[in-house]
C-alpha cells in the first residue's frame, strides 16, 4: 500500500491519523534515508496521542519516553547511532519493547533481526526536495490490520 | 548449631535481575554449621535475618534501596556490622542486572566491605531445595525477545548442583531438548522460573510430545529470593569459590550471542556438534571445554562464579565435613586513618566537599570539589591505568561500559584528592560532605548505572545525595573556567543531544530562550560525517577537514536564520547536504569532502553566531559562555568570539576538556545545591528526558 505526501504537513498528517489506530505494545518501524521525514511522521503521531511537547530527533539519546492520554506511553527510537545490535541491550531496547508501550523505531531497518515478530513497516521515499512516497507494509496480523487501517482512513478523506 | 561467634557478621544480599527484588540478610555463618539437609532447617532459620522477594516491574531502581534500608531499619542490622554484600549477577534483564550491579557496587564501596556475586539462577534452585524437592530441576529464566535462559540442577540430599552454564536459548529448543532427556531416562524433571510465565504452555507441550514427565512447581517458587541467593553465597564460600570480594571485581553475567557467535553455533549445530545448545565463544563453557580453567585476562573476573558450578559437581560428595572451611577473610577497604586529628581540621577549612559522579553518556567520570569550587580531583575513565590498579584485571572501557569503570574511578578519584590535599592516604568517604550525581538528561542505560551507584554509596555512607541536570553542569564549566563570571548572561549550549540559547538570569535561574526543533548540533556534523563516510564522532573529524576546504563553495541554507526568535533547525541543512551528496555522484563528480565539510560548517556556525548576537542584544546581558561538546569546535569558538566580543560583550570560552562530559562541572553545580539543601532521596531515578 502507497501513500503520497507533497508536503511536511501532510506528512504529520499521516501520523495524526495513525495514531488514533495505535494501542499500547504496537509497534512502528520507520525506513527512509536521512531527511525523508521519518521525524514528521513521529510528530504526527504523538501529536494524534495528545503529546504536545516538542518532539525532536532521540539521535542522541537514543530513546525519548513520552505519556500519552488515557495511560498510553510513547516510546520513540532513533537507532541511526548504533552500530552493534548488542548496543539495543545496552540501551533497554527489549525491556522497553516488551514494557506495554506503543512503540515507534526510526532506522529499525538496520537490525532486523532485533525487530518483533508483528510490526507496521512505513518506508519513505524521497522523490523530490517535497515530494514523499510512504510504502505501508504489515509484518504479521497487527502490522496489516494498522497499514489497512491507515490506508482506508487516508483513502476515506481523499 | 550456629557458631554465634559469628553473629554480628552480616550479609546482605540483593537481586534485580527479574521483574522482582529478591531481598535477604543473614549471618556470615558456615555452611557446614547450617547442617547438610532438610532436618537441620532450625539452624538456617537462626541464620537467616530476613527473606523476600518483592514484586517491582521496571522499578528496581527505585525501590531495591528503599527496601534495604526499610530491611535494616525493622532488623536492625547496624552498617559497620555487613561483612558483605552478595549481589545476584544475572542473566536476566540487562537494565535489572546493571541496576542490582551498580547500587551493590556502591554499597560495597561505602560500607567497604567485600562484594560477591552469585548466579541468579542458583537463587532459583536453592529456594526449592530449601522448600524441600530433590530430584532433576530445570530452571527458565526470561530473557526477553521470546527467548529463555534455561538452566538444569540436580537437587540432591544434601546440595543443588549445577549442570550447566548460564545460557541463552529459543523455548522450543530448551524444551525440547529436555523432554528428549527426560523421556529416555523416565523419570520426571520439576520446572522453576520466570520464564515459565511466558513458556509454560511451549514445555508442556514439549514435555507432553516427547512422552515425558513434569513437574511445574507452584509459582511462588519460580522467583528469585534473599535466602536463595544466601544459600548460593553460604555453598560457594564452602567451596572457596567466591573470589577476591574487592567492589570492582563483579561483573554481570551477559549471555546474550553476538551474531557471528549465533552464526557459528547454528553452523555448528547443523553440521552435527557435539552439544547443542551450548554457547560458543563463552567464557563459562571455555573453562569447561579446556578444563584447564584458563582465562583471557579481561575474563579473569568472572573466574570463580563462572567455574564453580563445575567445581560443584565434583565436590558434592563433601557438604560439610568441614573440608576446605577455613575462617574466609572478606575484602576491607584500606586505608582508613580514622585518629588523624590535625587533618580533619585542615580539611574543615575546605568543607563542604562533594564526590560527583557522571554517567550520561560515553564517559565514565568523578571529581572531588570543595566550598572555593577548587577541584581537587577530576577524572575520566579513559585516564585511569586499570592495569596498575588492579593488577591484569582490565575492564574494556568503552562507551557505555560504566558498570566495569564506576568502582575504579570512583576509587582513583579518593587516591588522588588524598594526595592532593596532603594526607599521604586515600580520601576516606567518611570526609566527605555529599555524593553527587547526573540524573539527566542522557541514555537511560548508561544514567541508570551512575545514579545507582551514587545511591549505594549514599546509603552506605549515609551522606547526602544530590541530584545534578547534565545541562546545567555545561553551563557551570564556564564557572570552573572563569570564576569571576556573574550572571545575568547568555549561555549557548551546544552538543550532540541538544542546541538551545539559555538566559541565564542567576545561578540556578534559567530561560530557554530557544532551542531546535529537530536535530542537535551535534547530531547533524555526526550524520554529515557518517554520509560522508567520516565515522563517529563527527566534530572532530569534520572541523579538521574543514580547515581545508572553502566555506563559501556550496551555499547550503542557513535555516531559521531570519525568523526573529532563537530556534533552530538542522534538518533542512542535513537534507541538503545528502542531496547534495546524491547529486554530486549521480552527475559523476567527485567530492570535494573539503569544500563540502567547510560549507556545511559554514552555515551551521553562520545561524549560531547570528541567533546568539541577537540573544544578547535582546538580553542586554554583558556575558557570553559556551557549553557542550560542539563549543570544542575552533571556528564556532572564533566565530562567536569575534561577532559577540565586537559588540562590548565579555565572551567565556571554557577551555575544550571542560566542554565535553566531565564530572568537575557536575560537582561545581552540587556545591550550590548542597547550600540551597536540594537533596534526593533513595527513591530517586535517573530522568533521561530531564529539562534544564
Amino acid at each position: 500500500m502507497m501513500l503520497r505526501s507533497d508536503a511536511i504537513e501532510r506528512t504529520i498528517e499521516f501520523g495524526r491519523a495513525l495514531a488514533k489506530l495505535l494501542e499500547n505494545d504496537d509497534v512502528v518501524v520507520l525506513c527512509g534515508d536521512l531527511g525523508a521525514g521519518k521525524t514528521h511522521l513521529t510528530k504526527g503521531i504523538a501529536e494524534g496521542l495528545g503529546i504536545f511537547s516538542d518532539i525532536t530527533s532521540p539521535t542522541f539519546n537514543i530513546m525519548r519516553q513520552y505519556d500519552c492520554d488515557g495511560g498510553k506511553v510513547l516510546c520513540h527510537w532513533d537507532l541511526y547511532r548504533l552500530d552493534e545490535i548488542e548496543q539495543l541491550d545496552d540501551v533497554d531496547f527489549y525491556g522497553m519493547l516488551e514494557s506495554g508501550c506503543i512503540t515507534v523505531i526510526e532506522w529499525g531497518d538496520r537490525f532486523p533481526e532485533a525487530l518483533p515478530d508483528d510490526y507496521l513497516k512505513i518506508s519513505i521515499s524521497l522523490d523530490s526536495a517535497t515530494e514523499r512516497t510512504l510504502e505501508l507494509e504489515g509484518i504479521g496480523p497487527r502490522g496489516l490490520a494498522l497499514a489497512q487501517g491507515l490506508a482506508s482512513m487516508i483513502a476515506g478523506a481523499e | 548449631m550456629i557458631q554465634r561467634a559469628n553473629c554480628s557478621e552480616i550479609l546482605i544480599a540483593f537481586d534485580t535481575s527479574t521483574e522482582a527484588i529478591a531481598l535477604g540478610a543473614a549471618f556470615d555463618v558456615d555452611r557446614a554449621s547450617l547442617g547438610a539437609c532438610a532436618a537441620d532447617f532450625p539452624a538456617l532459620d537462626e541464620a537467616i535475618i530476613h527473606t523476600d522477594s518483592i514484586a517491582a516491574k521496571r522499578c528496581a531502581n527505585t525501590r531495591l534501596l528503599p527496601s534495604v534500608d526499610e530491611m535494616a531499619s525493622a532488623k536492625g542490622i547496624a552498617r559497620e556490622d555487613v561483612v558483605a554484600i552478595v549481589c545476584g549477577r544475572g542473566p536476566g534483564s540487562f537494565t535489572g542486572v546493571r541496576i542490582g550491579v551498580a547500587t551493590a557496587k556502591g554499597a560495597a564501596t561505602g560500607l567497604g566491605c567485600a562484594l560477591y556475586g552469585v548466579p541468579t539462577l542458583d537463587a532459583i534452585a536453592w529456594e526449592a531445595w530449601l522448600a524441600g524437592y530433590r530430584g532433576a530441576l530445570g530452571v527458565v529464566g526470561d530473557a526477553l525477545r521470546k527467548e529463555v535462559y534455561p538452566v538444569r540442577y540436580d537437587l540432591r540430599e544434601e546440595v543443588a548442583v549445577r549442570l550447566n552454564p548460564d545460557m541463552v536459548d529459543k523455548p522450543a529448543a530448551a524444551s525440547a531438548r529436555w523432554a528428549a532427556e527426560f523421556a529416555a531416562r523416565g523419570d520426571a524433571i520439576m520446572l522453576a522460573g520466570d520464564g515459565l510465565a511466558k513458556f509454560l504452555d511451549t514445555f508442556e507441550g514439549a514435555f507432553a510430545e516427547a512422552g515425558a514427565k513434569c513437574e511445574v512447581l507452584p509459582e511462588e517458587r519460580w522467583a528469585v529470593t534473599g535466602r536463595g541467593l544466601l544459600m548460593a553465597y553460604y555453598e560457594m564460600k564452602r567451596r572457596g569459590a567466591l573470589g577476591g570480594g574487592h567492589p570492582q571485581e563483579l561483573q554481570p553475567v551477559y549471555t546474550r550471542l553476538s551474531d557471528a557467535e549465533e552464526n557459528e553455533k547454528i553452523r555448528l549445530e547443523t553440521t552435527g556438534a557435539p552439544m547443542p545448545g551450548v554457547l560458543v565463544g563463552n567464557p563459562e563453557f571455555d573453562v569447561r571445554a579446556s578444563g584447564d580453567g584458563k582465562l583471557h585476562p579481561s575474563e579473569a573476573a568472572n573466574l570463580p562464579t563462572n567455574a564453580d558450578a563445575f567445581a560443584a559437581s565434583s565436590s558434592a560428595d563433601i557438604p560439610s565435613s568441614g573440608v576446605g572451611e577455613q575462617a574466609q577473610l572478606h575484602y576491607r577497604r584500606g586505608g582508613i586513618a580514622r585518629d588523624a586529628a590535625p587533618e580533619a581540621t585542615e580539611l574543615g577549612l575546605r568543607k563542604p566537599l562533594i564526590l560527583a559522579i557522571e554517567t550520561s553518556c560515553d564517559e565514565t567520570a568523578a571529581a572531588i570539589i570543595d566550598s572555593e569550587r577548587t577541584m581537587i580531583a577530576d577524572l575520566v575513565a579513559t585516564q585511569v591505568d586499570f592495569h596498575a590498579r588492579f593488577g591484569g584485571v582490565v575492564p574494556e572501557i568503552a562507551s557505555r561500559k560504566h558498570t566495569e569503570a564506576i568502582v575504579g574511578v570512583v576509587d582513583e578519584t579518593m587516591d588522588r584528592a588524598g594526595e592532593a590535599l596532603g594526607l599521604n592516604r586515600s580520601l576516606d568517604f567518611s570526609e566527605l560532605d555529599a555524593i553527587a550525581v547526573t540524573q539527566g538528561p542522557g541514555l537511560v542505560g548508561a544514567l541508570v548505572v551512575g545514579l545507582a551507584f551514587a545511591k549505594g554509596l549514599s546509603w552506605a555512607t549515609k551522606l547526602p545525595l544530590i541530584g545534578v541536570n547534565h545541562l546545567e553542569g555545561h553551563i557551570y564549566a564556564n564557572r570552573i573556567a572563569n570564576p569571576a563570571i556573574e550572571p545575568p548572561m547568555v549561555v549557548s549550549l551546544v552538543s550532540g543531544g541538544h542546541t538551545m540559547l539559555v538566559h541565564v538570569k542567576d545561578w540556578g535561574d534559567y530561560e530557554i530562550l530557544g532551542q531546535t526543533l529537530d536535530d542537535a548540533v551535534g547530531e547533524a556534523f555526526d550524520k554529515v560525517a557518517k554520509a560522508l563516510g567520516l565515522g563517529y564522532p563527527g566534530g572532530p573529524v569534520i572541523s579538521r577537514l574543514a580547515a581545508k576546504g572553502n566555506p563559501d563553495a556550496i551555499d547550503f541554507p542557513r535555516a531559521m536564520l531570519h525568523s526573529h526568535d532563537f530556534r533552530f533547525s538542522l534538518s533542512g541543512l542535513k537534507t541538503a547536504v545528502m542531496t547534495y551528496i546524491k547529486d554530486e555522484l549521480a552527475a559523476g563528480r567527485e567530492l570535494n569532502m573539503p569544500n563540502i565539510a567547510a560549507s556545511f560548517q559554514r552555515a551551521v556556525v553562520d545561524v549560531q553566531v547570528a541567533k546568539a548576537l541577537a540573544a544578547v542584544e535582546e538580553t542586554d546581558v554583558d556575558e557570553f559562555c559556551l557549553g557542550g561538546g560542539v563549543a570544542a569546535n575552533p571556528e564556532l569558538r572564533k566565530s562567536l568570539a569575534e561577532a559577540i566580543g565586537a559588540h562590548g560583550v565579555h565572551v567565556t570560552l571554557p577551555e575544550l576538556s571542560a566542554c565535553t562530559d566531565n564530572a568537575g562541572m557536575i560537582a561545581a553545580v552540587a556545591i550550590d545545591l548542597w547550600r540551597k539543601g536540594e537533596f534526593l532521596d533513595l527513591t530517586a531515578d535517573s530522568l533521561p528526558n530531564m529539562e534544564l
